[in-house]
């Protein structure tokens, strides 16, 4: 008897535990359902990073604006870091809550595709709407067939330099080869020696992805057509070396990412460094006036082994991606239109730098006349995308890649033995 | 406790100055930072240069900043609360109840502290979503309990070991139920450890990234360190100024509460309970 | 009226009623991750995608092929064992003076709270930025003293993990105090006469009464110590990603790296399961040991 009574009260007690989880649980589901029921006015959700960065709010919150005069629904902004946002997506695509349309740039994009969570845009918006858009630009975002990512804003990743610190340094226009990048380096170290004479990231998954255009720089590739590894062959071993010797002689530093370069180059404090368009908006948010921005951040092409070499450049771009569970395709697609409009387009340019991309827009004066831009589109003619992009193991790969490139800067292993290792690692991996 | 003779004093100051500096700079460095205006950001100036107040109204006029601080302290409260209470439940049976299976349950509390909890949280994602709790307080609160839990229980249980059992035995001649005994003889006297355990368990839930970051991915719900992360720390947005007076402000009302009760935590360390 | 059912209730009976609540916690998220994570360990599952297979001993094989796993390991165990002495010893030392009881020394014992306080990403972003090479405060205040200032002491292996561990020291130290000083206190004061009385000089006051009084505090936050340390992911991830050249790669930040940074939950499930059983050998020893030691 006493027993029943003690299973019982024992019942009793997860059974009440429960009905409060779940129901604290219901309750939270069954809001997000109103907010967005509405039979007339939707409310989507659109998540991303650049609208949470200081410099691009305001911009962000006029295109928002903009979608919620001219179709009568609501947006949701739903915002994080560079950094996390392709765990923060994938994480909100899987877990069932609201989340109709995104931004994603190359990396993202792969991650997102390969966890097959994303919509085909040709289904939405119909072939017509994407004959707007360079056949180029759309190849970024095509995986087996599929549009998954539609174009927003696309230009390639170069180098940045600082044209002030170049004519102090006695160069007035930017090396073109790397024997003359070496010569450059060399002039800026003696003018200054405190300014870092190029920011190279030297640290995280950056450090791997900006090897890979100095590999492709000396005739290299990570994978050979046939997929063998040969990311330890000649030129990978040469470029090496020459980070080791840029190393040796001060020209780069360890413990640099891609954040810290932008944080320095932005502070006058670095010459030259690796980035694609939105370098711009560090620069402005620093207190430079954005007319003047092309004095002290301009883009290169990427210096080259011999004269009449192609520069290469690693493809970079902002897509939109729609996502499979969104009750709201339609109205989110609404919102890609709005933001590719001209007007849209040609406020993100001017205000953030970033590069419209159907043949309309592009083709404007404004876009055609901007000094700043212009390298970056030309820099886009040869440039490929990053050996890792379509990979579903990319992070781990340029991970590898980062973690043997420093053991051989750091004098642990030569430039062999790292790459060797590297090599096998990737293999393992594969 | 210590006779203040040359060599006590020469290990008091030396201490005192190197610990004290290796303590307190870093966190005056913060605050300047704060003060500082943007573009002095990086300047090595130690409240020497120009100073603004801007950093701080920015953030506490910022709604979700603001209201980061609030769900951090709605979740790190509520389950520091209900980890204590497990706790303490989990830790008094283990100390003065006998029955089958009781080794075994406390073996397991123990091992399962050995267990990453970055891979706990590889399944406890799968079930918050299986229950419909993912991105509510809820599932953080209970998976905070994690934390806690097992160094909760044994220590509240080496607590309760310390009270003498004919305390209890005297308690059940006066007719005393167990549950009257546990609230009026027995928790009265685990106070500090209890306390011990709610700041442990509060720290641990207010300092966690990992957990936050990956089951509530919505702003509303978002509790302080991961919000500080998404909002301040990306490639093209760190803004140091921003950061440093974010975490002095959130730091501000944990402070308080921490100065009221520490003479209660660090005394209730002495009670007894964990003396030799 | 609980008193009345409750006085029903066997002693055995109420002391299973009181641990319900706690197993039951235990079991949904600690148990049954935790058997999952052990299945998944055989699976290739990954973050991408929702289907998976059973892969046999693969993710094993893979991961004791892999040659940076006894690196990894002596990492973990150099952390461990650094971040849990240094704040000790120190937190030791400043709880001994915060226990002088000078006027001020309660005002210093709350302030020194607030490290710990500080959420720790922000720590890793603070301490980072000291130690930075470039614009680091470390370097300038070395340059203001004459001395070479660019040494890039997040950026190479033979400084890296110790700067992790000061900043870890840092955000530590105060919770060791606040136990240190509870256990100060406890200290009976006529034993320390006692041993003046037989001549006993601060030192061996020290070694002879005080640390043998707070025997039980002390192997208390160590263990504690250890087992957060082990767990510790926010400071060399934030700080440095495990890098440069592997050397911060804790089993943690492994364990994180595969799971949410490559998407292979079965490697990381894996390295979870592995470093379980290390802990499990060592918590049994230690096990051991306290029983013994009763």
């Amino acid at each position: 008897m006493k027993k029943k009574r003690l299973i019982a009260a024992g019942l009793t007690m997860v059974m009440l535990g429960s009905l409060v989880l779940t129901g604290c649980g219901g309750g939270n589901s069954s809001e997000s359902a109103d907010s967005g029921g509405g039979d007339e006015s939707v409310n989507i959700v659109w998540a991303g990073w650049s609208g949470e960065e200081e410099a691009s709010k305001p911009i962000f919150e006029r295109m928002m604006d903009t979608y919620r005069e001219e179709t009568g629904n609501d947006v949701t902004w739903v915002g994080f870091t560079w950094d996390d946002a392709a765990q923060q997506l994938l994480i909100r695509a899987q877990s069932g809550e609201q989340l109709d349309i995104s931004q994603a740039d190359i990396s993202i994009f792969n991650t997102l595709a390969q966890a097959d969570v994303l919509a085909d845009w040709t289904d939405i918006v119909g072939e017509e709407y994407l004959q707007n858009f360079e056949e180029s630009y759309l190849e970024v975002g095509r995986i087996d067939g599929k549009q998954l990512g539609l174009p927003w804003t696309m230009a390639a990743l170069t180098m940045v330099y600082n044209p002030e610190i170049l004519s102090a340094a006695g160069w007035d226009e930017p090396p073109t080869t790397i024997a003359e990048f070496e010569q450059c380096m060399a002039d800026i170290k003696a003018y200054d020696p405190e300014i870092i004479p190029y920011a190279l990231s030297t640290k995280d998954t950056t450090c791997g992805a900006d090897f890979v255009p100095w590999l492709w720089t000396n005739g290299g590739q990570i994978w050979d057509e046939e997929g063998n590894v040969t990311l330890n062959e000649e030129a990978g071993v040469k470029t090496l070396d020459w980070y080791k010797d840029m190393l040796d002689k001060g020209y780069i530093t360890m413990d640099v990412g891609r954040s810290e370069a932008r944080q320095m180059f932005a502070q006058g404090k670095v010459a030259f460094y690796d980035d694609a368009v939105v370098a711009k908006s560090q620069v402005i948010s620093n207190g430079v006036d954005p007319d003047e921005v092309v004095n002290v951040c301009s883009a290169m092409l990427r210096p080259v082994v011999n004269e009449g070499d192609d520069p290469q450049a690693v493809q970079w771009g902002g897509m939109l991606v729609i996502y499979k569970n969104s009750e709201y395709k339609e109205e989110a697609a609404e919102l890609a239109k709005v933001l590719n409009s001209e007007e849209v387009a040609l406020d993100y340019f001017e205000n953030g730098g970033m590069p419209p991309v159907t043949k309309e827009v592009a083709q404007s004066d404004v876009v055609k006349n901007d000094p700043y831009i212009n390298t970056f589109i030309e820099s886009t003619a040869t440039a490929r995308l990053e050996e890792t992009a379509r990979m579903t193991n990319a992070n781990e790969i340029k991970d590898i890649m980062t973690e043997e490139i420093q053991y051989a800067l750091l004098g642990q292993k030569t430039a062999q033995q790292a790459l060797d290792d590297a090599a096998s690692r990737i293999e393992a991996a594969e | 406790m210590f006779q203040k003779n040359t060599g006590f004093r020469i290990f008091f100051w030396i201490s005192l100055i190197l610990i004290g500096f290796f303590v307190f700079f870093p966190l005056l460095w913060m605050i300047n930072t704060a003060l500082k205006p943007t573009s002095e950001t990086f300047s090595l100036a130690f409240f020497t240069g120009p100073k603004t107040m801007d950093n701080i109204t920015h953030i506490v006029t910022d709604e979700k900043i603001m209201g980061y601080l609030k769900n951090s302290l709605i979740v790190s409260f509520a389950s520091s609360l209900l980890a204590t209470v497990v706790c303490s439940f989990a830790g008094y049976s283990f100390s003065k109840f006998r029955y089958r299976g009781r080794k075994f349950v406390m073996g397991m509390f123990m091992m399962s502290q050995a267990f990453p909890q970055a891979i706990l949280l590889l399944s406890i994602y799968a079930i918050m979503q299986k229950t419909g709790l993912l991105g509510s307080y809820w599932s953080l609160l209970i998976s905070y309990v994690v934390f806690t839990l097992p160094v909760g229980t044994w220590t509240l249980k080496s607590y309760f070991d310390q009270i003498p059992n004919a305390l209890i035995e005297s308690a059940k001649i006066d007719g005393a139920g167990h549950f009257k005994i546990m609230r009026k003889v027995v928790f009265p006297l685990a106070v500090p450890g209890m306390i011990t355990i709610a700041i442990y368990g509060f720290v641990w839930s207010w300092n966690d990234l990992l957990y936050s970051m990956t089951l509530v991915t919505d702003n509303s719900k978002r509790t302080l360190a991961s919000g500080l992360v998404m909002t301040f720390l990306g490639m093209g947005s760190t803004n140091w100024g921003y950061m440093m007076a974010a975490s002095i402000i959130s730091a501000i009302p944990v402070t308080i509460i921490f100065v009221c009760l520490q003479r209660y935590f660090i005394q209730g360390l002495t009670s007894g309970a964990v003396k030799g | 009226m609980k008193n009345i059912r409750s006085r029903g209730l066997t002693d055995a009976q109420t002391g299973v009623l009181l641990i319900i609540p706690g197993l039951a916690v235990f079991a949904a998220i600690i148990l049954f991750p935790f058997i999952d994570a052990i299945r998944m360990s055989f699976t290739d599952k990954s973050m991408l995608m929702p289907d998976y297979e059973y892969v046999g001993l693969k993710n094993y094989i893979e991961v004791f092929s892999d040659p940076y796993l006894g690196k990894t390991i002596l990492t973990t165990a150099i952390f461990v064992i650094l971040s849990t002495a240094l704040p000790f010893l120190l937190g030791f030392i400043w709880a001994i003076i915060l226990n002088q009881g000078f006027k001020g020394a309660e005002l210093l014992r709350g302030i020194t709270l607030v490290n710990w306080i500080i959420p720790g990403v922000a720590i890793g972003f603070l301490w980072s930025w000291i130690f930075n090479g470039q614009y680091g405060v470390l370097n300038g205040m070395l340059e203001a003293l004459g001395l070479p200032g660019d040494t890039a002491w997040l950026g190479q292996t033979s400084t890296a993990l110790i700067c992790v561990v000061i900043a870890r020291t840092w955000q530590m130290l105060p919770w060791y105090m606040a136990f240190l000083l509870g256990g100060l206190q406890g200290v009976e004061l006529d034993q320390i006469e006692a041993a003046r009385i037989d001549g006993a000089g601060n030192w061996k006051c020290f070694t002879s009464v005080v640390l043998p009084s707070m025997k039980n505090i002390i192997s208390l936050i160590v263990v504690m110590g250890i087992v957060g340390n082990l767990q510790h992911f926010d400071l060399p991830w934030t700080m440095v990603q495990g890098g440069p050249a592997r050397a911060t790669t804790t089993l943690s930040i492994e364990v994180y790296a595969s799971a949410f940074q490559n998407w292979d939950m079965g490697k990381g499930a894996t390295i979870g399961t592995l470093w379980a059983v290390l802990l499990a050998c060592f918590s049994f020893v230690y096990l051991r040991q306290v029983k013994d030691s009763d």
